[in-house]
C-alpha cells in the first residue's frame, strides 16, 4: 500500500459515515415533514370541530333565548339570542374559510347555513308575533321552528361527526407514520451501522496489513543501519592508520583506537574538543605549531603533510605523516574534516639509516679514486724526499721543496673535498655552487679520467644558495657519477650551473647535468626516484636518486630527470633547482605537499 | 753496460717529472710519455730496457699498455705502478713486478735494478 492509497482509505473512512448520515437525515426530514403535515391536518380538523361546536352552542343559545322570551316576554331574556346572532355570522364565515378546499364539507356547511337561515326566518316571524302581542304562539309555526332547529342541529352534528371521524383517521395515519418513521430510523441506523462496520473493518484490515508491512520494513532498515554502523565501526577500528573526524567547527567527533593511542586522548575525553587540542602538532624542524586546519577545509581533495611531530597528551612525540580531506555534505558545503595520520618514527629512522648508508656508499665508491688521488702526490713527495736527501745544491733543494708543497696542497685539497662530504654545519650556510661543483669534479676527476669521460664545465659565477654543502656535494657527486656511467667509456657529460629567476617562483640556482648516454626508458621514468630502484645491477644501491631528491626537497628545491634534446648530449638531463633561501624556503613555502611543477 | 733506457708512462705531469729526476740520479736514461699511445710510439722508435707504467690513466690504462708491450717484446721488464692497493689478476700476470705509489723512491729503484739485473745475463728473468 502506498501513501496515496492510504490517504484514499482515510478519506473514504471519514466520508462514508458522513454520506450515510446525510441520507439518514434526508429520510428523517422527509418523514418529519409528512408527520408535520398530518399534525396540521389534525389541527385543522380540531379547529373545524371546535367551530362547529361553537356554532351549535350559539344556535342553542339563540333557541334558548327565543324560548325564554316566548315564555317570559322579558326582553332581557332575548339577549343571548341577539348576542349569538352576531357571533354566529363570524363563526360561519370562519368555518366557510376553513373548509373552502373541502367541497363535501363546504356543501354541508352551506346546508347548515341555509337551515339556520330558515330557522332565522322562523325566529323572525315568532318574534314579530310576540311583539305584536300574541301572547301564545302559533303552534304550527312553533312546530315548524322546532323541526328546523332539529334539522339544523342534526346537520351540525353530522358535520361534526364527519370531522371527528376524520380526526380519528388522521390520528391513526399520524401514528402509523410515526411507527414507519421509527422503523425506518431503526432499520437505516442498523443498516448504516452494518455498512460502516463492514467497510471500516475491511479498510482497517488493509491499513493494519500495510502498517505491519511498514513496521517490518522499518525494523529491517533499522537492523541494516545497525549492521552498517557496526561494519563502519569495525572498519575504523581495524584500520592501521589513525583517524580523527571533526565537524566544521573543528571539534572532534570521532577517533579510532589508533588515533586514541597516538594522541593519548580517549574518545570520551576528546569528543567536542578543538582538534588542535587533541591533535597537537609542531613542525619537525622549527617546532612551530602546524596550523593547517583552514588550509584543509579550503582544499578540494585530500592534502598530505609530512615532517610533522605529534605531541601526545603525555608529551610523547611521534613523527607522523598525515593527510586531511574535507567532508562535504549533500550541498557540497564543508561539513568537517577527516584526518588520517600514521606514526612514521620507525620508518623515518630506517630512512635515515638508509640515507647514512647511501652517504657511505658514495664515499666508498669514491674511496678508490681518492686513494689514487692521494697516493699520487704522496708518491711525488716521497720521491722528492729521496732526491733532497742526497742533494747539496740549495737551488735544487728549493725547487724540490716547492714541488713537494705543490703536491701537498693537492692532497689537502682532495682531503678537504672528501671531508666536505661528511662535515656538515648545523645550520644552512651560503654555498657558492661553482666552487661546490668544482670540488665535486675534483673528487671525481680520477674516476672520470679512468672512464675517459669528457666533462663540459659551464659553471656560471654568482649562483649561490643557502644550504648544507656536504649534502649538496653528495647530490651532485651522485648525479655526475650517474651521468658518467650512463654515457659509458668515452662519453660526455655537461655540468651547467646558472642563476635562476623563475617567473613564478623564487630566485635561486639551476644545476643541469646532461649526459650522452641512451637516455631514460619510459618504463623506468616513474620508478627513478623510488628507493632500491637501480639499472646498474649489483653496482648500484638504488638509493642515489631517492636520497638526492630527499636532500633537494629539504633545501626547498626540485629535481627532475628528463631526456635531453641537445644533439651533443643526447642522453638524460637532470635539472636541480635550488631556491636561494634554501631550507628556509621549504619551511616558509608550505611546499611540502604542493604539486611538483615542471622546472622549466 | 751503458745507461739503461727506462720509459716512464704516467698521466701525472709533476709525478712523472719527479720520477724522471729520481731515476736519472740513479744512473738511468729516462724517456717519458703522458699516455699509453705516446708511450707505445716511443717504445717502437727507441731502444727501451724497461718500462715503468702507471695503472690508472685516462684512455688506455696501464694494464692495456703492458699487454701490448708484452706482445711486441715478450721479455721487456715492466714495472706497474699503482695507487690502488690491489691490481687485477690478469694485469699481475702480464707485468714483471708492481709497486704501490708512495712506497718511496728507494723501493722503486731497487725493484727496477733487480728487474734489469735478472734480465741482463740470461734474457728474461722471473724476479717477480
Amino acid at each position: 500500500m502506498n501513501l496515496h492509497q492510504f490517504r484514499q482509505i482515510l478519506v473514504t473512512t471519514v466520508l462514508l459515515p458522513l454520506v450515510l448520515l446525510l441520507l439518514l437525515a434526508l429520510v428523517l426530514g422527509w418523514q418529519f415533514q409528512r408527520t408535520l403535515r398530518e399534525q396540521r391536518r389534525i389541527d385543522h380538523t380540531d379547529r373545524v370541530t371546535a367551530l362547529l361546536n361553537e356554532l351549535e352552542r350559539l344556535v342553542v343559545d339563540q333557541e334558548t333565548g327565543l324560548r325564554g322570551y316566548q315564555l317570559t316576554h322579558d326582553p332581557t331574556t332575548l339577549e343571548p339570542y341577539q348576542n349569538a346572532e352576531g357571533a354566529l355570522h363570524g363563526t360561519l364565515d370562519r368555518l366557510l374559510y376553513l373548509v373552502r378546499d373541502d367541497p363535501d364539507q363546504l356543501a354541508r356547511l352551506r346546508q347548515i347555513r341555509d337551515s339556520h337561515e330558515h330557522w332565522m326566518g322562523f325566529a323572525g316571524k315568532a318574534l314579530d308575533n310576540l311583539r305584536a302581542g300574541k301572547m301564545f304562539g302559533d303552534t304550527a309555526l312553533d312546530l315548524n321552528g322546532g323541526q328546523l332547529m332539529a334539522t339544523l342541529r342534526t346537520r351540525i352534528g353530522a358535520m361534526t361527526q364527519i370531522e371527528v371521524g376524520r380526526r380519528d383517521e388522521e390520528v391513526e395515519s399520524t401514528n402509523s407514520q410515526v411507527r414507519t418513521l421509527m422503523a425506518v430510523l431503526l432499520l437505516s441506523s442498523i443498516g448504516t451501522g452494518i455498512v460502516l462496520g463492514i467497510y471500516t473493518q475491511r479498510n482497517m484490515r488493509k491499513v493494519s496489513g500495510a502498517f505491519g508491512a511498514s513496521l517490518e520494513e522499518a525494523h529491517q532498515r533499522a537492523d541494516e543501519l545497525i549492521e552498517s554502523r557496526q561494519w563502519l565501526q569495525t572498519t575504523l577500528e581495524s584500520v592501521g592508520d589513525a583517524l580523527i573526524a571533526c565537524n566544521h567547527q573543528h571539534r572532534v567527533e570521532l577517533m579510532n583506537p589508533v588515533a586514541q593511542h597516538l594522541t593519548g586522548w580517549t574518545l570520551e575525553d576528546a569528543k567536542g574538543r578543538r582538534l588542535e587540542t587533541v591533535f597537537s602538532t609542531v613542525d619537525e624542524e622549527t617546532r612551530e605549531p602546524v596550523k593547517n586546519l583552514d588550509t584543509w577545509a579550503e582544499t578540494k581533495g585530500p592534502a598530505a603533510t609530512n615532517h610533522s611531530l605529534l605531541i601526545a597528551k603525555d608529551g610523547t612525540e611521534y613523527l607522523i605523516d598525515q593527510s586531511a580531506a574535507p567532508i562535504r555534505d549533500a550541498k557540497g558545503e564543508v561539513a568537517g574534516v577527516v584526518l588520517v595520520f600514521r606514526d612514521v618514527t620507525d620508518l623515518r629512522r630506517r630512512e635515515e639509516a638508509l640515507m647514512a648508508h647511501e652517504k657511505l656508499a658514495v664515499a666508498g665508491r669514491l674511496s678508490a679514486s681518492i686513494a689514487h688521488e692521494i697516493h699520487n702526490p704522496l708518491d711525488s713527495v716521497a720521491n722528492l724526499h729521496y732526491l733532497m736527501a742526497n742533494e747539496t745544491d740549495a737551488a735544487l733543494q728549493q725547487r724540490y721543496l716547492a714541488m713537494a708543497q705543490q703536491e701537498l696542497n693537492r692532497t689537502l685539497q682532495i682531503s678537504r673535498a672528501m671531508l666536505g662530504l661528511y662535515r656538515e654545519p648545523k645550520a644552512p650556510v651560503e654555498v657558492a655552487l661553482r666552487e661546490l661543483l668544482e670540488s665535486v669534479l675534483l673528487l671525481l676527476d680520477r674516476q672520470l679520467k679512468d672512464q675517459s669521460i669528457a666533462i663540459d664545465r659551464r659553471l656560471g659565477e654568482g649562483a649561490a644558495v643557502q644550504g648544507f654543502p656536504g649534502e649538496l656535494r653528495q647530490v651532485f657527486t651522485n648525479l655526475i657519477t650517474n651521468g658518467a656511467e650512463a654515457s659509458g667509456r668515452g662519453g660526455r657529460v655537461q655540468v651547467l650551473v646558472e642563476s635562476s629567476f623563475p617567473a613564478d617562483g623564487r630566485p635561486g640556482a639551476l644545476v643541469t647535468i646532461t649526459d650522452s648516454g641512451p637516455g631514460i626508458q619510459e618504463a623506468h621514468q616513474a620508478k627513478l626516484f623510488k628507493p632500491f630502484f637501480t639499472t646498474k645491477g649489483e653496482q648500484g644501491t638504488g638509493l642515489g636518486l631517492w636520497v638526492s631528491r630527499g636532500i633537494v626537497e629539504k633545501h626547498g628545491g626540485k629535481i627532475e630527470l628528463i631526456n635531453s634534446t641537445d644533439p651533443i648530449f643526447p642522453g638524460a638531463a637532470v635539472r636541480v633547482y635550488l631556491p636561494a633561501l634554501g631550507p628556509a624556503a621549504a619551511l616558509a613555502g608550505a611546499g611540502n605537499y604542493r604539486a611538483q611543477q615542471p622546472l622549466s | 753496460m751503458s745507461r739503461p733506457v727506462i720509459l716512464c708512462i704516467d698521466d701525472e705531469d709533476l709525478g712523472l717529472e719527479i720520477r724522471k729526476m729520481v731515476l736519472e740520479r740513479e744512473g738511468f736514461s729516462v724517456l717519458t710519455a703522458k699516455d699509453g699511445v705516446t708511450g707505445l710510439s716511443i717504445f717502437d722508435t727507441h731502444e727501451i730496457d724497461a718500462v715503468v707504467v702507471d695503472y690508472a690513466m685516462p684512455g688506455m690504462d696501464g694494464g692495456q699498455v703492458a699487454a701490448i708491450l708484452r706482445k711486441r717484446k715478450p721479455d721487456i721488464p715492466i714495472l706497474m705502478l699503482s695507487a690502488y692497493v690491489a691490481l687485477p689478476e690478469e694485469v699481475m700476470r702480464v707485468v714483471s713486478v708492481s709497486a704501490t705509489k708512495g712506497d718511496g723512491a728507494f723501493t722503486l729503484v731497487e725493484k727496477l735494478k733487480d728487474l734489469l739485473q735478472a734480465n741482463a745475463p740470461e734474457g728474461r728473468g722471473g724476479s717477480r
